[in-house]
Formats: C-alpha cells, structure tokens, sequence
C-alpha cells in the first residue's frame, strides 16, 4: 500500500484531538510545523513515508508533548497531568460522593422511595436466595452425597400401571455388598410404617413414637450425622442400642445428658441411649428423631422378623447403597435385577429395582410411595419463588431508573457544566453509574436489617431454619458485592448514558434537551411495572380462587366434626363393636363407624386388582377399604343402586361394595366380581350388593379412581380406626369423653385421634403456602410500583405547575386538570393490562393444571386484577393531581 | 552539547532575540536555534510550543495566523512592548554575565587570589 501524505497527517490530528492535553489551536500549530519538517526532508531527498517518521520522531512522544502543552495552561503547582497519574480512581471521585449525597440529601422524599424500594426488592432476594440455595443443597451435607444411591423398587402388575417404592427387600443389601465390589457400603433402614409405632417411655414421659429408625451401624459409614455423645463406631452394633436427637433427648430426659440411660420401647423392650446426635438438618429427606440398632430385630423370632429379614419375597426395607467412584450405576443396577431374578420365586408381581442418586430424592420423588422423605418438594416452586424475587428487584430497579431519568433535567446544568469543564462522556457515565451504585449499596445494608426482621417469619412461612450468619461467608459477601454491582449497572445504565449525551450548548441555555426524548421509554418502564403487578394480582387471585373452591367442594362425603381414632391394640380391634357402643352411649356422638383406613390417607390406602368373573384375565387396579355397615351413614356417603351391607346378614362378609367410578369398570352392572391380593391366599369371589356415589378419598390433585368398599370381616386388611360423628357443641368435652373411652380398654398406648377436616386441610399445605407467598410478593410489587408511581407523577405535576396555574386563570375546572394529569398514566395501566393478561393466562393454567379438580379461569379475574391496577393509579395519580389543581395559580405563577 | 538546564533557562532570551528581528513562526525559530548553535543546543520540536504559550499569556509575545502561499496556515509571533522590556532587561543580564566570565578567561584576570 503506497503512503498517503495527508491521511497520515489526519490519523495523526485525530489522535492528537482525542487527547486531552491539547487544546485546538495548539493542534494546527503543530501540524505546520510538521508539514514544514517534512517539506525540509523531502528536499534533502527522502521520500514522503521517511520524511513524515523521521518529523515525528523530532515531535517526540505524544505523551510527553501532551504533557507540556497541558502544564504550560494549567494551574500553579501542578506537576503531573491527570493521564499520568498512576491510579485508577477518578480524581473526581471524592467529588462524585458529595454530589451524590447532596442529591441525596436535597431531594428527600425520591430518594426514600429509590432506596426503600431496592432495600425492599433486595431483601426479597436475599431471604429467596437463602432459601433456593438451601434447596439446591438439599442432602449434601454428606461428604459421599455424591455415590449415595437409594434403591427403589418398580411393581408392574398385569392390569395396572407400574408402582415405585421406596421400600425394598430384606436380603438385597448384603447379598450386593457381597457379590458386587463396586458397592461399597450399603445401610437398610426399617421406619414405623413397616414396624407399626411404638410407645416410647422413659422414667418421666411415654410418648407415641412413629419417628424413629431401625438403622444398621453402617448408618455411620454412609451418612454423616453429627454425633455429640457416643461413639459413632460402635453406637448402633448391640441389639437394643438406640441413638437419640437433641430433640428426642430433651422430650425424655430433660436437660440430663441421657447416654447410658435406658428407655421402653414397647414390645422391643428396655434400650441403652448409647449416644446423642445433632437433629437432622433441615435439608436432609432423612428426618428422625432417635435411632434403634437394628441388630434388635434382625434376630428377634418374635414377630416373624428374622426370617422375615433374610426372605427374597419380603418388603419395607429402605435401603442406600454407597457406590464405589469407578462403578458403573448400570452395572450395579443390572446385578441387583439379576439377585432379585435369581432369588425371588413364585409371585403374582414383578418386582424390579433401580438405583436414585441421593441428590435427586429430594426433588424427583414425586412417583415414588412408601419412602422416606421429609419436606419433599417441587422444584416448579424454586422457579416460582426465583421469578418472583426477579419481578420485584426489576421493579425497584425500574423505579430508580424512571426517577434518575425523569429527574435528568435537574441536573442537565451540572452536567452541562462538567462537560464544559473537560468532562467526557465516559467520566459522566462513570460517575451517574458510581451515585446508582452508591444508592444501591445503601439499599443492601438496608435490606439485610429488613431481612433480619423478616427471617423468622419467613422461615415459618418456608418450614426453615435458616439463619443470615451464613451471609458471613466469603462466597455470600462476593454474591453480595456482584449483586449491588449489577444492579448498581442495571439500574444505572440508562439514566448514565442518557444524561451523558446531553448537550452542552443546549442545556446551558436553559433547553429542556432530551427530556421529552426519553418519556416513551419511561412509560415503557410504567407499563412494564403495572403489567408485572397485574399478573400478580391475577395469582393471588387465582391461587385464592383455587383454595376456597377446595375447601367447599363437596367431597362426596361431610368431614366436618369427624373425629378419627386410631386402634392400636388387637383387643380393641376383636372387640371393637363393645368399644363402638360404649361410644354411642355419649348423646354428643352421632354415630360410629370402623374402617381399615380413612379418606384422606391417600399414600397408604391400600391398592388391589379386579377382575369380572366371566374375563378373569383383565385386571384393573382399584383402591380398597374394608368397612362396618356405619361406615356410609357415618361418612355420609350416598348409595347410588343396591344396598349396605347389613349385619344380619351373614354372607355380607364375603361381599363388597364398588364408587361409580369402579362399577363404570363393569359397564355399571358388575354382579360378580373377583378380587386379587398379596393378602389373601386366593383370589376371593365377592358379590357387588351396591354402588355408591363416587367420593373424594384421596386429595382434589387425584381423579376419583375406582374404589372397593370390602367388608371389615374379609382378610384384606383389617380394621384401624374409629371414625365418629360428634355434635359441634361441647367438643372438648366429647373428646374427653372419647378419650376415657379409649383409655378405658387400651391401657397400654396413649389415646391418639384427629379430626377429618384438619387432616384433609394438610394436603394443601403447599397451596396454602404459595397462596401466602403470592399475596405478600403481590402486595411488595404493588407497594413499590404505585411508590414509583407516586414520585414519577408528584415530579411530573411539579414541572407542569406553571402550565396548570395558567390553564387555570384561563378557566380550567379542577376536573379538566386531573383528566389531563392522569389520562396518560390510565392508558399505561390499560396497555399494561393487555400484555399481562396472555402471561397470567399461561402461567395459571399451567398452575391449575396440578389440580385433578379445578376452577376454571374466569375473565373477572383479569378484569377484578386490572381494575385494582387501575384504582391503585388513580389513587396515587390523582393525590398529586388533585394538589396541583387546588393549588392557588396566583402562588405558581409568582414564584419566578 | 549545551547542558539541558542552561538550554531551559536560555530559552526565553533566545525567543525574545529572535523575534527581535521582526516575527517568525515555530518552525523557523527551531530552525534558526539549531543552525546558530551547530546543533549544539538540543530542543525537542514539541517544546518550543507550550513557551511560546506562556510567553503568549505573560504578554510577551503576540501572534497571529496567516495563510502562506501555499496554502499552509502558520501562527507567527512577534515582540509587544511588555516582550521588548523583558529581552532589555534579559540582554543585560546575559552581557554582565558574559562580562564576568570574560574578564575570568582573560590572559590576566583582575581578581585577588591566594
């Protein structure tokens, strides 16, 4: 490429112009003088490109040329130009902080609202962020979490679906450990479901327990639990040892420390607390609160448990396998299928098993019965919860940004003035995006005093413990800077780079310069906000709606002053007809009814197959309660065709009642059926004498399935509880009564009941909670939206004050000036509204669709939401408006 | 090579003799330093431009610009009256000390020694 004179000559003005040392004329003055070297050394004979390096090089370093020209104007004493001053820091930064906090200081009220609403958001944040980490940790407290595998165990039966259990078979964790080297450790695990609830007494207390564990002493080896007292190498190895939680240890034994002490655990007898734990965090799915040795029953005959243990057709143990790191899941998995084959024999179902990572309990669980898994959780509520701090740190962002913009013109002298004075525009986007980052930094230490208050009711709210003394960690502090970071830039990042682009000249004139320019993004930030707040209306609305329809929908049967008492000894459930009229003698108990279990126990309600008697092959899966003949009357369950069962008669016990829904099976007219059950030793053949209405026995998330209502006296599954009607009135007393009752022929276990309706009311706990979350998330996005609102609308009525003074002197009613001040801020809710609505739309079906049972959408909804939107901007809207148009014109006018 | 301090401080004076003879621009000073000084006296080009500034803003030399024939725009400057005080005084200075070291490098010196 040849070289060109004057394109060099140019490149290089150009550098020159972009320094800050030289002022114009300066620039033409040396590029003379360049010129004229070069003509001098293109005389003397070199060529262009020689002669124009060789002028430079006689220049000398820009730099340094720089340099002089700057200290020979500049002021007396200094030394050094600011471009060579070795820092970082802006010279002006000290200057920056004063503006900053003058601003601050000199416009009170804006700068509340900027900084409560971030402190807000940011605490909302902070509290979900704790929370969604402590999720995701869920069991990793760990230090093998990583190779921990829990085995669960897949039923096909030939009708119906495939079933997962967390339960498994006895024998299946030695025979692994023994044939496979990839399994390195391997614990079974036995809880009370399997072997039923024991009464704990210690020298003080006798309490029902159902949450203890059998546990292996490899429990040690697998998990890490701390231990306080005791030794975790040998705690659990003798037969009777038990381990118990703090919690456990203070319900028995007070502040005494209670290893060495012993304590009765029903038929098992007298155990020694050989050592104390630390309670079970709180993201552990193992939750317990004492540890029995499970060397107690692997040789106990009572009970049949020995050989129970050791038998390949057993169940209900859980069992956590811990993989060796070069171990294939697979591989392990296909040797555990093949023991299984090997060893089982002669069964109706298949039964297969494989391997969950103990990272997953937690969240994928929900298909699996039978297990173990405290606070099992959706991770659908972690995005939930994650979008909601979203929404509202971005509207308290949005807030800051419509202020610092709508405010611009405040401040388009200074910035006039510093662009005068030498400012570029780098140096003034610097220096907005250090005052964003300045306010955000206050909102933070703000936030983290409001988290502090909010915590504990927050972890009531999540079921937590968590605690802010984890924010101390190096990792929190870093994830706390780089959050005021981001949204110092987030939110500073507009107002910076639009006020640094304003224009001396114009500003200084007393232009309103670029003002007007920016309100379309800035009503794009208010429809954006109300758009936000309208679909959190519309879900707390929904969720709400939700709630209620539950709570009132007929179940099919009344819960109300149901009282549930549970029978835990087997004479009471030989006697239980002298038990039931020795209740019914009270005139405050309606009536009473035994059943094997009760709607509402979903997960244990027993499942069985069906089959019509002429095609035996069919098998449909169906639920199972066996029954007395109160059981409908109490429950009051309508009866759609056929009859009850009937005491008198005898051939009752072998016949079987069948819901709508499992009669609809049969083409409605079942006659016949045969019944098939691990637990009975043969396929039974019942008679159908009647059909009932289909009624809710699990929760409004499940369809009504086909249901059997067996006979109490059929070998299916026999009776466990009481279920009485009591009259509303007196209840503490009736339940007194219940209570003598009980205590009266079971001496021996403590009086256990419940009522129905509360029972039923747990199985929307997580609705409930979400319903709560929604309502406070809605009510802080609306608080900080309509306080954005607020200054956005006070500040725009305090520059059209004059304007309003003069339309008044020229006839104005207060009316026409509250039109004309809202108008604008109505249409905003109204566009807000329609990009709300498809969103809301979305996301609460996708919501509702969890719900076998469910409201449908109404459009009241969308408009009750958007007409709150609507009334919460009039209310802040027009208290400004309604100031400005009282005001006195005389006094606006004047003030000049 | 005339030491760089004593370059500095002659600067002014030299500026001031030059213009004496009627104006000049930047390049031709620079020019006529280097050729009375056989290129003994060492001015970096870009220096000479922030004294004639100073000297500008002190009020000893004036400039203004004027297009050449070849079209090439140069800033020239010349004496005021304020400049023509100062290069009178400056003269004098540089003569007595001149005179001094003169007299010391003289055959026969008139100073008391020993």
């Amino acid at each position: 490429m040849s070289f060109n004179l004057e394109h060099a000559i140019a490149q290089w003005k150009k550098k020159l112009r972009s320094h800050q040392g030289f002022e114009p004329g300066q620039i033409e003055e040396l590029e003379s003088h360049l010129r004229d070297y070069v003509d001098d050394y293109f005389e003397h004979g070199l060529d262009e490109k020689e002669a124009f390096e060789k002028a430079l090089n006689e220049l000398g370093e820009l730099d340094d040329l720089a340099e002089d020209h700057y200290l020979s104007r500049a002021r007396k004493g200094q030394k050094i130009s600011p471009w060579k001053r070795r820092s970082w820091i802006p010279s002006l930064l000290p200057n920056y902080f004063k503006v900053a906090t003058r601003n601050l200081k000199r416009n009170g009220v804006y700068s509340f609202i900027n900084i409560f609403g971030l402190a807000v958001g940011l605490a909302c944040c902070l509290l979900i962020a704790m929370y969604v980490l402590h999720e995701l940790k869920f069991d990793r407290c760990h230090e093998k979490s990583e190779h921990i595998y829990r085995v669960v165990e897949t039923r096909e039966s030939t009708g119906g679906a495939a079933q997962e259990f967390g339960y498994t078979m006895g024998p299946l964790a030695p025979a692994l450990e023994q044939n496979y080297p990839g399994v390195k450790q391997t614990v079974r695990l036995v809880d009370s479901r399997s072997a039923f609830r024991i009464t704990i007494e210690s020298d003080q207390h006798r309490f029902y327990s159902d949450e203890y564990l059998f546990a292996e002493q490899s429990f040690f080896d697998v998990f890490d639990f701390n231990m306080i007292q005791g030794n975790t190498q040998n705690a659990l190895v003798k037969p009777r040892s038990v381990v118990l939680t703090e919690n456990a240890a203070q319900t028995y034994f007070g502040d005494q420390s209670p290893v060495g002490k012993t304590l009765t655990a029903g038929d098992y007898g007298e155990f020694i607390v050989t050592g104390l734990l630390e309670n079970p965090p709180k993201n552990s799915h193992l939750d317990f609160s004492m540890l029995l040795s499970f060397s107690t029953i692997e040789n106990r005959e009572e009970g049949g448990w020995k050989s129970w243990i050791s038998w390949w057709n057993s169940w209900g143990f859980i069992t956590y396998l811990v993989l060796d790191d070069q171990a294939s899941v697979d591989d392990i998995e296909n040797g555990l299928n093949d023991l299984i084959a090997q060893n089982r024999s002669n069964e109706k179902s298949k039964r297969t098993a494989f391997l969950q990572p103990l990272a997953d309990i937690h969240f994928g669980s929900s298909s699996i019965e039978f297990e173990l898994n405290a606070r099992e959780a959706s991770i659908d509520y972690l995005y939930i919860f994650s979008a909601i701090a979203l929404f509202i740190i971005l509207i308290a962002c949005i807030n800051y940004m419509n202020m610092a913009t709508a405010r611009s013109a405040r401040r388009s002298k200074e910035v006039g003035l510093r662009k005068v004075a030498g400012a570029r525009p780098s140096d003034l986007i610097g220096q907005f995006l250090n005052e964003s980052i300045l306010v955000t930094a206050i909102a933070c230490v703000l936030a983290i005093i409001f988290a502090w208050f909010a915590l504990p009711y927050f972890n009531e709210l999540a079921d937590k413990d968590l605690s802010l003394y984890i924010l101390l960690s190096t990792e929190y502090i870093l994830g706390l800077i780089s959050i005021i970071l981001i949204i110092g830039l987030l939110s500073g990042s507009y107002p910076a780079f639009f006020l640094s682009r304003f224009r001396p000249s114009e500003v200084l004139k007393g232009g309103r310069s670029g003002t007007e320019g920016n309100i379309r993004f800035r009503h794009g930030l208010v429809t954006i906000q109300f758009g936000m707040s309208i679909l959190m209306i519309v879900a707390t609305l929904v969720v709400y709606q939700q709630l209620n329809y539950i709570q009132d929908k007929r179940l099919g049967f009344n819960e109300e002053q149901m009282v549930v008492i549970d029978i835990n000894e087997r004479d009471v459930r030989d006697r239980f007809q002298v038990v039931k009229n020795e209740f019914k003698r009270s005139s405050a108990v309606k009536n009473v009814t035994v059943s094997s279990r009760i709607p509402g126990d979903w997960k244990d309600i027993t499942e069985i197959e069906i089959s019509s008697k002429m095609n035996n092959s069919s098998l449909s899966t169906a639920h199972y309660l066996g029954v007395d003949a109160d059981f409908l009357e109490t429950f009051q369950i309508q009866l759609k065709s056929g009859r009850n069962f009937s005491p008198e008669i005898a051939s009752d016990s072998s016949a079987v009642l069948l819901n709508a829904s499992a009669a609809a099976l049969f083409g409605g007219k079942p006659g016949q059926i045969i019944l098939h059950s691990d637990d009975l030793d043969e396929p039974l053949e019942a008679e159908v004498i009647g059909i009932v209405e289909d009624f809710h026995f699990q929760s409004l998330h499940q369809e009504i399935g086909p249901l059997i209502i067996g006979h109490h006296k059929n070998s299916i599954q026999s009776i466990d509880y009481f279920t009485a009607r009591i009259s509303g009135e007196n209840i503490t007393s009736t339940i007194e009564y219940l209570r003598s009752v009980g205590e009266q022929f079971d001496k021996e276990h403590p009086f256990e009941y419940h009522f129905l309706d509360q029972q039923l009311d747990q199985f929307y706990e997580q609705e409930r909670k979400t319903a709560k979350i929604f309502g406070i998330a809605a009510l802080l996005t609306i608080l900080i939206a309509s306080m954005g609102m607020f200054a956005l609308s006070a500040y725009m009525v305090e520059r059209r004050t004059k304007e309003i003074g003069i339309r008044k002197t020229l006839g104005a009613s207060v009316t026409d000036i509250i039109t004309l001040l809202s108008t604008k801020y109505l249409k905003l809710v109204l566009v807000g509204f329609v990009i709300a609505v498809p969103f809301a739309w979305y996301a609460m079906n996708r919501w509702l669709a969890d719900f076998a049972y469910r409201i449908e959408l109404s459009p009241w909804v969308f408009i009750v939401a958007g007409l709150s939107a609507l009334l919460i901007v009039v209310i802040t809207v027009s208290w400004q408006s309604i100031k400005a148009a009282l005001m006195n014109p005389v006094k606006s006018l004047r003030s000049e | 090579m005339i030491d760089k301090k004593l370059t500095a401080a002659s600067s002014i004076p030299l500026i001031l003799s030059i213009l004496s003879h009627g104006e000049s621009y930047g390049y031709q000073i620079i020019k006529n330093i280097k050729r009375l000084s056989d290129g003994k006296m060492e001015w970096a080009d870009g220096m000479l431009y922030p004294v004639l500034q100073r000297m500008e803003r002190d009020g000893l030399i004036q400039a203004r610009w004027e297009v050449s024939k070849k079209g090439r725009k140069r800033k020239y400057y010349s004496l005021t009256i304020k400049g023509k005080e100062r290069l009178a005084s400056e003269k004098e200075q540089w003569l007595s000390v001149h005179a001094i070291f003169k007299e010391l490098w003289s055959a026969d010196p008139q100073i008391a020694i020993g």
